[in-house]
């Protein structure tokens, strides 16, 4: 049912962001400074409402309610990557995921502004906007970090490290209908990983010896494969919803 | 290590109408200020247009000096337009 494989694609997008935003929402108090503790709410509040979006969206094509698809859905029902489940470790992990995941939801909303289908075209050009937002932002934190103390250095580099296979993984071929790729409905993530390595300075890539083709963790996100992290994450954002179904604010 | 400086912050509500200090923050440089003032003033569509100074760069009166500078203004009746009769018809002035 081609209805079907565009619903999941749409909510691979809308998971990404409603997780990574709740993962920024939870450092909400506990920023660095004043100033960035709002600019990491303001960056959750939009991924927030992209996601409202596509996940209204999804529900159309299932005939089901954004609530519906957030909060009863089970972890093996979810498609976002592994890279934004995981907790943060320090801020040089914070501001590396934002960099590298608002580069790739740009590069992949440029994709999908030039949708055949409507509705995804119209979100992804409104989305677009927001994200370059984003970018600016942590690139500028990247850079701070690189050029900073021996610590901030050394952070950045073992958040590096220790991230990449997670950022690689989200370069992994995934099954897509050919319908849906042949149609210029949907893009397929792979195609993107050449983009995204350009667009990254080359000075980062060295200073950080990044290796674009080492290890990929050999998680299947888009079927539905996670790490524990996120159950934790679900239980979290779903209890409420689960403890008094039905209810209205 | 990166020295933070206070920055004052003015935003202008509407083209046409002038800049308003809304507040200040902290920041390391001119880029960082300016993004942030974004993020904590704009937030709610506030206005459309921000300027961020150093707040050092803010050259102001005295303490010693605004007493005398003040008070000299008080008694000097004469340096208000208030004997002119204005027409009726003449509005906003």
């Amino acid at each position: 049912m081609l209805n079907a494989q565009i619903a999941k694609y749409i909510l691979f997008i809308a998971d990404n962001n409603f997780i990574f935003s709740h993962r920024l929402a939870e450092i909400c108090g506990h920023g660095p400074m004043l100033e960035e503790d709002i600019a990491l709410s303001n960056i959750s509040l939009d991924l927030l409402g992209q996601a409202n979006l596509f996940y209204e969206l999804a529900g159309e094509l299932l005939d089901k309610t954004a609530d519906d698809l957030v909060y009863y859905r089970e972890a093996t029902e979810f498609y976002n990557f592994s890279l934004l489940e995981l907790p943060h470790k320090d801020y040089s992990h914070t501001q590396l995921v934002i960099f590298w995941y608002s580069i790739f939801y740009s590069l992949l909303l440029e994709e999908l502004k030039k949708s055949t289908n409507n509705r995804i075209s119209e979100i992804s050009s409104k989305a677009i906007l927001e994200v370059n937002n984003h970018i600016q932002h942590s690139k500028k934190w990247v850079k701070i970090f690189l050029n900073g103390t021996d610590e901030s250095k050394a952070r950045i580099k073992s958040s590096f490290a220790s991230l990449l296979p997670y950022l690689l993984n989200c370069f992994s071929q995934v099954h897509i209908e050919n319908a849906l790729l042949d149609n210029g409905i949907v893009c397929q993530p792979s195609s993107l990983k050449d983009k995204f390595f350009k667009k990254i300075d080359n000075a980062i890539i060295a200073f950080t010896e990044t290796d674009i083709n080492s290890y990929a963790i050999p998680i299947n996100n888009y079927a539905g494969e996670h790490t524990e992290y996120l159950g934790y994450i679900l239980a979290e954002c779903q209890s409420l919803a689960r403890e008094f179904p039905n209810s209205k604010w | 290590m990166k020295k933070n400086y206070l920055y004052e912050v003015f935003i202008r509500a509407n083209n046409g109408i002038a800049h308003q200090h809304c507040g200040s923050l902290h920041a390391i440089d001119d880029g960082t200020a300016l993004q942030y003032a974004k993020d904590v003033y704009m937030r709610r569509n506030e206005g459309v247009s921000i300027w961020v100074v150093k707040s050092e760069y803010i050259f102001t009166l005295k303490e010693e000096d605004k007493e005398c500078m003040l008070a000299s203004a008080k008694s000097k009746i004469y340096r208000q337009p208030s004997h002119f009769n204005i027409p009726e018809n003449i509005k906003g002035l």
